[in-house]
């Protein structure tokens, strides 16, 4: 087993091993793991071919942004590999590929990006007419990542809650737990949610010192303990945040684990107050070949080695936007990577106290320098050149760390409707104006100190109790000023792409989307942020936005040559993270009434069918055909069940006036005890209805409708009377009775013998 | 490899300043308003003409509808103005070298009683009395044409039938408003985006100008192509009351697979229609939110909705995920139908709206007819079932009865 075991901070147990098969092959992977960071201890580099040409992809995240990791897991298409726990005996393969992932007979496509610029099928295979036809079904083929089958079948238990709170926490990093922690503390019910299987966010995986030599990590499972022990708290990990709705309403989707009753559970929280604290993920450095296997992101190398206990390579260059890039090298340099440079964008403004770690160390620190280039297949080498592209210097190493900055998770505050607007000094796109009962905290506010995003997480959370009618000001106040004690917001890099005009810098990963369509698109018209991403469908796939999200308006703002454009954020739509149907289906809602002889019939086999509110039985033969049944009903008697129809009693001075103007015939004509079949009639007269009225005595009625209008007929009574002051009542009976139709020619027979009395044909009359 | 070879990547529509003055001003950058605004300038000359949008071309119904054509529709009157457009997609494309990318794979309009098989055959006799070709297929004949439906009698509601229509299908929908756009921009006419209509000036009854939040424009015609915000514009800027309602309508896509669905499905007992995009997402959608609103905000409760719909009819579905859903507005008549209309009013005023959640099949074949209206004053037999005064003569259409079960109540 080639994990690092000693690490205190691992999530994972390398004494639990887990085996699963990939390309028919026996792999081991431990209990913890992902699907993608098992594959990754097992050397597999290459996990899937990309979209349009059919490039290699590798692990680059490890939170799902991109579909680099979308595997085929149990024959279900586009399961993401490097957000699904590895469970013991799944059978795992590459999609998309026509051969293996390491060699796909269509990697040529790859050399064809000329033929293929921006909105290439807008503009052609049109002519000659004939062409369209053809190319149609194979550009079907070649769209589309996972394969499906049409009698597949997923397996496992769906289930949903509807959980009420008054607190609802998305995100459970510092700043989610402390505002968690805070709102708690002032007596409410508190819903925390966190995607990840564990709560701790970017301290879990971490060693620097918090405060007074406690570390990062250490701090971090001290809050969940915190938590563990509030018992106004409840807790969902692993449960993704998806949608956000009118008055708070939150949607979720939990993954079950070994213990659980159910496999994914839908979650539909109904919250009076609201705090985001989602953190960030990492905004993509922009470079030649800048998504080949083997080019990973900061936190993705820090936490495989640190959470899952995996070195990520061997030679590492770091190509950096912020300090969490510093902490990284030095980190992983002290577990044995090699690292000959880190790179940072920025020329200065690191923190000190790392620079100097980095100096001990002997890593060679290069501002304002930047990576321009990965070279080979899975990463060789790589070309690193100052900002301003005067020189470049080539570096042999198997991993190339890069990210350009952090991009803030403010989706959940986009659907939330929140004001978000592009801020200079951090780079980022900030709420400046949030709706009542929503409160935001964190690193995504741009914080970058620990003792002030948990600072900020507890402001939340008491402005979220008082959203809740626990009002303390002086709580609040407190809180507030301690965190204007605290280091404010951090400047961001402000570099969007490398100095180097290349072909295949990819703004997105999932549609194959580079610089250089989003060049052309501009170019050819589409200068407005949400149309160029129609146009080159850039942060339209899976991965919904997690990459180009931030970099595509930044990249859009800085080469639309207009001047005034602001930089404006694209639209973001619910799922967040894309959720099964079946988890959003969950267990199958019928509600539906029953008539009072329901199990009899089904007893008897009755083939029970929905009709309008009610089930009812359709038929009870073995085929749609019933014979057997039809013939029973000619030429013996047979027993209907017609109890759902609409059963109403009219009476009053005015009653039989009423029914007058509803029914089509001469109702007065109706004597004491007997029963006329009519129908009722729109205002264009159409027929609308029909059924029998019984008058029981004078002005009091019996009358039954059709199952379809039994919910209406009291309104539609009333509604058709409404001028004219008369004095009737009306009940609807028609849950109150249960009806049986007898027909056939023995039908007199049976009715006798339930009516114990002889009837016959001419006293019915 | 000629087919592949792509022109310089030349700029589709220009920007220009606003003129002060135009022959024709279109409010509203949407399907109609580009394809009348096209229609005008390459059929009959007319190319000082502004398209005015608030926003960016095809933001409202234009990009957010699922792309589904079709000329089944239910009266005589409504099915020639469809069949027409359905026929004008391979034209277009040729027209405005640009690849609609029409996938002509056909409907099956999916029965869940006898009842609605009588129904539907009423449909498909005025459809092929027409000349459309729709016919009833049983069950099994469903499978066959699509091997993921659930035909089984388990269900909640078990499929007898279906009404099949071959000729319709999808097309790409920004494909549409992008070639229309770039056709009429390079025929003379401007486009403005980010330009609000904030008012209308008429004098002696006829149209004179149009502000704008970028300046004023004199011209003697306007038409109101605004999607969901026409009657809004109607009743504030002329006074003038449609008999509309707006409500919101919600969409769905999953994420991207290899082709599994070679047909548009639509059931109108489980509120749920699905058809695979030329991406490979599975595109589904249904009915309209129950109250009117100008909103287009999601709700929680339509994608489960959905999902559960998906899961009975086409339950391999259940392993693939949804990935983004969206809303756009449906502009509601009380008969389903549109208002097409003109000079009536107001002299140089038209009108065209209304369509609901019909927009898109029709906005060819309307372009066409309205640039002809508007061109000549003349209003072809085509367009006059669909005046503004049907509804105060009490001359409704009956398309309500279109699609089993739908109603604007639903």
């Amino acid at each position: 087993m080639n994990r690092l075991e000693k690490l205190p901070t691992l999530r994972i147990n390398p004494a639990h091993p887990i085996s699963f098969t990939y390309k028919n092959k026996t792999c081991q992977g431990v209990s913890g793991d992902t699907i993608a960071t098992a594959l990754y201890a097992n050397g597999i580099r290459i996990f899937s071919r990309s979209l349009k040409y059919h490039r290699p992809r590798g692990l680059y995240s490890l939170d799902g942004e991109s579909c680099n990791t979308f595997m085929e897991v149990d024959r279900i298409p586009n399961v993401c590999a490097e957000t699904t726990r590895l469970r013991d005996g799944m059978t795992v393969n590459a999609q998309n590929v026509k051969g293996t992932p390491e060699f796909d007979l269509l990697g040529f496509l790859d050399k064809l990006d000329w033929a293929m610029p921006a909105g290439f099928y807008y503009r052609s295979l049109h002519k000659p007419a004939w062409i369209w036809p053809i190319a149609l079904k194979q550009v079907r083929k070649a769209a589309g990542l996972g394969k499906i089958a049409p009698d597949f079948h997923i397996p496992g238990k769906y289930d949903e809650i509807y959980p009420q709170t008054d607190v609802c926490v998305i995100g459970g990093g510092a700043a989610g737990m402390s505002a968690a922690l805070a709102a708690a503390r002032q007596g409410l019910r508190v819903i925390l949610l966190e995607s990840r299987p564990w709560l701790g966010g970017f301290f879990d995986y971490r060693t620097v010192e918090y405060a007074g030599g406690v570390p990062l990590y250490r701090r971090a499972r001290d809050l969940v303990q915190q938590l563990e022990q509030t018992p106004n708290v409840r807790i969902f990990t692993h449960t993704a945040m998806i949608g956000a709705y009118h008055h708070n309403l939150i949607t979720a989707f939990q993954k079950g684990t070994e213990t659980d009753h159910f496999d994914e559970r839908y979650i539909e929280i109904q919250a009076q107050s609201i705090i985001v604290a989602t953190g960030c993920i990492e905004r993509p450095l922009l470079f030649e070949n800048n998504e080949r296997p083997g080019v990973i992101q900061i936190g993705c190398a820090h936490r495989l080695a640190y959470s899952f206990g995996v070195l990520p390579g061997k030679r590492a260059v770091f190509s950096v936007g912020h300090d969490l890039g510093i902490e990284a090298a030095i980190d992983l340099f002290d577990l044995g990577l090699e690292i000959p440079c880190l790179a940072d964008i920025r020329e200065d403004g690191q923190d000190a106290y790392l620079v100097a770690r980095l100096a001990e160390r002997n890593i060679p620190l290069l501002r304002g320098w930047i990576a321009v280039q990965a070279h080979g297949k899975t990463v060789k080498k790589a070309t690193l050149s100052p900002i301003d592209g005067s020189q470049q210097r080539d570096i042999e190493c198997d991993l190339l760390v890069a990210s350009a900055g952090m991009t803030p998770v403010t989706a959940p505050l986009s659907l939330l409707q929140a004001t978000l607007s592009f801020d200079d000094h951090t780079g980022f796109f900030l709420p400046i104006k949030l709706p009542p009962q929503v409160h935001a905290a964190g690193r995504l506010l741009g914080l970058t100190n620990s003792l002030s995003i948990e600072a900020s997480g507890r402001l939340a959370g008491i402005s979220a109790a008082a959203d809740c009618g626990r009002q303390d000001v002086s709580k609040l106040n407190e809180a507030r000023e301690e965190l204007s004690r605290l280091p404010g917001p951090q400047r961001g890099s402000k570099l969007v792409t490398a100095p180097l005009k290349g072909r295949k810098t990819f703004i997105c990963f999932d549609e194959d989307t580079t610089v250089k369509n989003i060049r052309q698109a501009i170019q050819m018209g589409f200068d407005e942020p949400e149309l160029v991403k129609r146009f080159t469908a850039a942060g339209t796939g899976p991965g919904q936005g997690g990459i180009p999200g931030h970099n595509l308006p930044l990249f859009i703002a800085q080469t639309n040559s207009d001047g005034d454009v602001k930089t404006k954020a694209t639209t973001v739509r619910a799922p967040l993270v894309p959720a099964f149907i079946a988890t959003y289906a969950a267990s199958k809602h019928d509600m539906c009434k029953r008539t009072p002889v329901h199990d009899m019939q089904e007893k008897a086999g009755g083939m029970m069918r929905r009709i309008g509110v009610w089930q009812r039985a359709r038929y009870f033969s073995q085929d749609l055909s019933c014979r057997e049944e039809i013939e029973n009903v000619r030429n013996n008697v047979g027993m209907l069940d017609a109890s759902t129809l609409g059963k109403f009693r009219i009476w009053g001075p005015d009653a039989l006036k009423a029914l007058q103007r509803m029914y089509v015939s001469d109702i007065s004509r109706v004597c004491e005890g007997k029963i006329k079949y009519s129908a009722m009639c729109n205002e264009d007269g159409c027929i609308i209805d029909d059924g029998v009225i019984v008058k029981r005595a004078e002005n009091d009625y019996y009358f039954t409708t059709s199952t379809g209008r039994a919910g209406s007929t009291v309104e539609w009574f009333r509604y058709h009377t409404r001028y004219d002051g008369w004095n009737f009542y009306m009940v609807n009976l028609t849950d109150v009775f249960g009806v049986i139709n007898l027909a056939g020619p023995n039908a007199l027979r049976v009715l006798e013998k339930v009516a114990d009395t002889y009837l016959s044909n001419e006293a019915l009359a | 490899m000629g087919f592949l070879m792509l022109k310089k990547n030349k700029r589709f529509w220009q920007r220009v300043a606003l003129q002060s003055h135009y022959d024709a001003v279109i409010i509203g950058g949407g399907l109609h308003g580009l394809a009348t605004a096209y229609f005008l300038a390459r059929q009959h000359g007319m190319t000082n003409v502004a398209v005015v949008e608030k926003e960016y071309i095809g933001f409202g119904g234009a990009g957010r509808n699922t792309a589904i054509v079709r000329a089944n529709q239910r009266t005589p009157e409504n099915i020639p103005l469809y069949r027409e457009a359905l026929e004008l997609w391979p034209v277009l494309t040729e027209e405005l070298d640009f690849n609609l990318m029409f996938n002509n794979c056909g409907n099956l309009n999916l029965m869940h009683s006898e009842a609605a098989m009588n129904a539907a055959r009423m449909n498909v006799a005025t459809a092929q009395f027409h000349g459309v070709e729709s016919h009833l297929i049983d069950a099994r004949q469903c499978k066959e044409l699509v091997p993921a439906l659930n035909i089984s009698e388990d269900i909640t509601f078990p499929i007898i039938g279906a009404m099949y229509h071959p000729p319709g299908g999808i097309l790409r929908h920004d494909a549409v408003v992008w070639g229309l756009a770039k056709s009429a921009s390079r025929l003379g006419v401007h486009i403005h985006q980010h330009t609000e209509t904030t008012s209308i000036g008429v004098e002696n009854h006829k149209i004179v100008s149009v502000d704008t939040n970028r300046g004023k424009i004199y011209t003697p015609r306007v038409l109101l192509a605004a999607g969901g915000y026409s009657a809004a514009i109607s009743y504030a800027m002329l006074g003038i009351k449609l008999p509309i309602s707006v409500l919101t309508i919600q969409a769905m896509v999953t994420q991207p697979l290899k082709p599994i669905l070679d047909h548009v499905v639509s059931s109108g007992a489980y509120h749920a229609y699905a058809n695979q995009t030329l991406k490979g997402e599975i595109a589904t959608g249904a009915h309209m939110d129950p109250w009117p609103n100008y909103t287009t905000h999601t709700t929680a409760y339509y994608i489960k909705h959905q999902a559960e719909a998906l899961a009975e009819l086409l339950p391999c579905l259940r392993g693939v995920k949804f990935m983004r859903h969206w809303a756009g507005l449906a502009d509601m008549t009380p008969d389903m139908a549109p208002i097409l209309d003109g000079n009536d009013l107001i002299e140089g005023y038209y009108m065209d709206c209304g369509w609901g959640y019909f927009g898109f099949k029709s906005c060819a074949a309307t372009g066409k007819y309205m640039a002809q209206f508007m061109a000549s004053g003349q209003c072809s037999d085509i367009l006059k079932p669909f005046a503004l005064r049907r509804f105060a003569q009490h001359r409704l259409m009956g398309e309500t009865a279109a699609l089993v079960n739908y109603s604007p109540d639903n």
